[in-house]
C-alpha cells in the first residue's frame, strides 16, 4: 500500500464532512507519516520499507475512517450554521433592496442637526429670523427652523418653516403629520398655497401661514392627535431683523 | 524562526460565529433599512411608527389567504387609537400594508373606521372596525345608503353578510377594559353597487333604541 | 474490549496535554516513553479521538512551528477539558480501585 491509497481509505468514509475538513484530517495524518518516516530514516532504514513500517504502525485505514466519521456525526451544527450564512445572505440582499431607505434615514440624521433648507413663498420679506425651536408631537419631534414676516398674495403673513423627525435616529417619522398641526390665532387662518414640501421616512418639512396682527408678537403651533394636546410659542421677529 | 500560531475552528465554534453575524445582520437590516422583519408584528409596528399611533396592543389577528396567501390583518389598540392594518410575507420578510389609523381620543360613544383591501384582479375585502365607549350600546349595525336617500330608507348591505354584531359575539372583542369590533365582508360583492355610498354605524341598546349614530368617515383603500 | 481501549486513550491524551500543547505525533512518542513501551497502540487511532476531543470542545487545536522545523497542528487543553480530565482520571482511579480490591480480595481467600 502506498501512502496515498492508505489516505484515501481513511477518507472515504468521510463523506459528511466538509472539503476542508477532511482536507485538515488528511494533511494531520501525513504529517504524522512523515515524521516518522524521518525518525527511521535516521536510523538507516531503507526509504521503501520505511514506509510500509510507518502505514503498518499507523493501524488499520478503514478503522481510523470509521472512527473519525462517528467523531463529526450529528448535532446539526453543520446545519444550524449554514443556515445562519444563508440568512444572513439573504438579509443583506433585502437591505440592497432596500436601500433607498437608508437615504431617508439620511434626511431624518441632517433634520435634527443641520438646518433643513425649506424655500420661501413669500413675494417680500419684512423681517426674518433663524430659530431652533423644538416640541415633541407624538414619538416624533417637531423643530421650527425659521420665522419670516412678510407678504404673499396680497396679504401680510407669518410664515413658519418647520420639521418633524423621528425621536430614535433611523426612525420613521409618522405620516403627514402636518395635518394635525394648527396655527392659531385669534382669527383666521391665512389661505396661502403652501410651497414645496419634503415627505420622506425619516423627515418632513413644510411651511405653515398664520395673519399675524399688527400687535402679535408670538404665534402658537397646536399639535392634536391621540389623545395628545401640545402647544408651542413661537415669537415673531422684529421688523427689519437679521435674516 | 517565527511562531505561528493559529486558532483552528471546529464546527461549534464555526456556527456559534455564523449565527452571531446572521443575528447582527438581521437586527441591523431590522433597524437601519425597515426590512427583513422575521416576525409580522414587526411590520404591524412599522405602520404603527408611520401612523404616528405609539405601541399598540392586538386585539385580534386574522388570515386572509384569499388576497395573499401569507395576509394577515391586525386589529390593534391602545388607549387612544384603533388602527386596523395588514401585513404579508414577501421575499424582504413580512411587508406592511398601512391600513387607517382610528382617532379615539376624543369624546364619542361609538368610534367606526373602515378599510378596503384590494389585491387587484384578485380579490379584496372589506372591513368595519372601531370601538364602542357607551356601555348602554348592546349591539351595532353598519350599513350604507345612497347619497340621495338621507333617510335612509334603502339599507344596501344586508343581503350580503351581517353587518351587524352583538355584544357577546365573535366580532365584538373585550381588551384592556374596552370594547372593540370588526366587520368583514368579501369585496366582490359590492361591484354592483354605485359608488360614493354613505355609511352609517348605529349603536342600539338591548331595547332596541338607538343610543348613537355615526357616519364613517375615517378609512381608505389599500390596493396592490 | 475495542470500545475500552478508546476510553482509554481519551484519558492519555488528555493527561499529555495536561503538561503541555502538543501535536499527534508527539504525544505517540512521549507516551511510548513514560510507559516505556508498555501502551503499543495503533498511532493513527489517537487522531480520532484528538478530533472528537476537539469538536466536544475540550481541546482546541491551532498550528504552529515545531522544533522540527515543520509546522503541526498543535492540540491545547481547556478549562472544560481540564474538567473532563478530572472527571476521567477519577472513574480510572474508582475502576483500577475496585479491580485491585476484587484480586486483593481473591487472593487472600485463597490459603484457606
Amino acid at each position: 500500500m502506498t501512502r496515498r491509497e492508505f489516505l484515501d481509505q481513511v477518507l472515504s468514509p468521510l463523506g459528511r464532512l466538509t472539503a476542508q475538513e477532511r482536507e485538515n484530517v488528511r494533511r494531520e495524518l501525513e504529517e504524522h507519516v512523515e515524521d516518522r518516516m524521518e525518525a527511521l530514516l535516521e536510523m538507516g532504514w531503507d526509504a521503501e520499507l520505511a514506509e510500509e513500517r510507518c502505514l503498518e504502525a499507523m493501524g488499520d485505514p478503514a478503522e481510523i475512517g470509521r472512527e473519525m466519521a462517528r467523531q463529526y456525526r450529528g448535532r446539526g451544527w453543520l446545519w444550524i450554521g449554514r443556515a445562519a450564512v444563508a440568512l444572513t445572505v439573504v438579509v443583506c440582499i433585502q437591505a440592497v433592496l432596500g436601500v433607498e431607505v437608508l437615504f431617508n434615514a439620511w434626511d431624518g440624521l441632517v433634520v435634527r442637526t443641520l438646518r433643513p433648507q425649506i424655500t420661501s413663498m413669500l413675494d417680500e420679506v419684512e423681517a426674518e429670523e433663524l430659530v431652533d425651536l423644538r416640541m415633541g408631537i407624538g414619538n416624533d419631534v417637531l423643530r421650527v427652523v425659521r420665522v419670516s414676516v412678510g407678504e404673499a398674495e396680497g396679504q401680510r403673513v407669518a410664515e413658519i418653516a418647520m420639521c418633524a423627525y423621528d425621536r430614535w435616529p433611523f426612525g420613521i417619522v409618522a405620516h403627514n403629520c402636518e395635518n394635525w398641526i394648527t396655527v392659531e390665532r385669534r382669527e383666521s387662518e391665512a389661505r396661502i398655497h403652501g410651497g414645496p414640501a419634503s415627505r420622506t421616512y425619516g423627515a418632513e418639512c413644510w411651511q405653515m401661514y398664520a395673519l399675524p396682527a399688527p400687535g402679535d408678537r408670538s404665534v402658537v403651533l397646536t399639535y392634536s392627535r391621540y389623545g395628545e394636546t401640545v402647544s408651542l410659542e413661537v415669537p415673531l421677529p422684529e421688523q427689519g431683523g437679521a435674516v | 524562526m517565527k511562531r505561528k500560531e493559529k486558532c483552528l475552528s471546529s464546527r461549534r465554534r464555526r456556527t456559534l460565529r455564523r449565527v452571531l453575524i446572521a443575528a447582527a445582520a438581521v437586527l441591523l437590516v431590522n433597524r437601519i433599512f425597515w426590512v427583513g422583519f422575521l416576525f409580522p408584528i414587526q411590520a404591524i409596528r412599522y405602520n404603527e411608527e408611520h401612523a404616528g399611533t405609539g405601541r399598540t396592543a392586538v386585539v385580534c389577528r386574522k388570515w386572509v389567504p384569499e388576497i395573499f396567501k401569507t395576509g394577515l390583518v391586525y386589529l390593534t389598540e391602545n388607549e387612544n387609537v384603533t388602527m386596523l392594518s395588514g401585513t404579508y410575507l414577501s421575499f424582504c420578510g413580512w411587508t406592511n400594508i398601512y391600513g387607517v389609523p382610528l382617532d379615539c381620543g376624543p369624546e364619542a360613544p361609538i368610534h367606526v373606521g373602515w378599510w378596503s383591501l384590494v389585491r387587484l384582479e384578485e380579490a379584496g375585502r372589506f372591513y368595519v372596525f372601531g370601538r364602542v365607549d357607551d356601555p348602554d350600546i348592546d349591539w351595532m349595525e353598519v350599513y350604507f345608503m345612497r347619497p340621495d336617500d338621507p333617510l335612509g330608507e334603502e339599507r344596501i348591505g344586508r343581503a350580503h353578510g351581517n353587518y351587524g354584531v352583538h355584544r357577546g359575539d365573535g366580532g365584538w372583542m373585550e381588551k384592556d377594559g374596552r370594547s372593540y369590533f370588526l366587520f368583514e365582508a368579501d369585496l366582490v360583492d359590492w361591484s354592483e353597487y354605485p359608488t360614493g355610498l354613505r355609511a352609517v354605524a348605529v349603536g342600539y341598546d338591548e331595547d332596541r333604541n338607538v343610543v348613537a349614530q355615526v357616519d364613517l368617515e375615517e378609512g381608505h383603500v389599500a390596493v396592490r | 474490549m475495542k470500545k475500552q481501549s478508546i476510553e482509554h486513550t481519551r484519558l492519555l491524551a488528555l493527561s499529555l496535554l495536561a503538561g503541555e500543547d502538543m501535536y499527534g505525533y508527539q504525544m505517540i512518542v512521549e507516551l511510548a516513553r513514560r510507559s516505556n513501551h508498555t501502551f503499543d497502540m495503533k498511532e493513527g487511532t489517537l487522531y480520532p479521538v484528538l478530533h472528537g476531543l476537539e469538536q466536544e470542545g475540550f481541546v482546541e487545536a491551532y498550528r504552529k512551528l515545531a522544533p522540527t522545523g515543520r509546522e503541526r497542528k498543535y492540540y491545547h487543553l481547556t478549562r472544560k477539558g481540564q474538567g473532563a480530565l478530572r472527571e476521567e482520571e477519577a472513574a480510572w482511579r474508582r475502576y483500577s480501585g475496585a479491580v485491585n480490591d476484587v484480586l486483593r480480595g481473591g487472593a487472600e481467600a485463597e490459603p484457606v
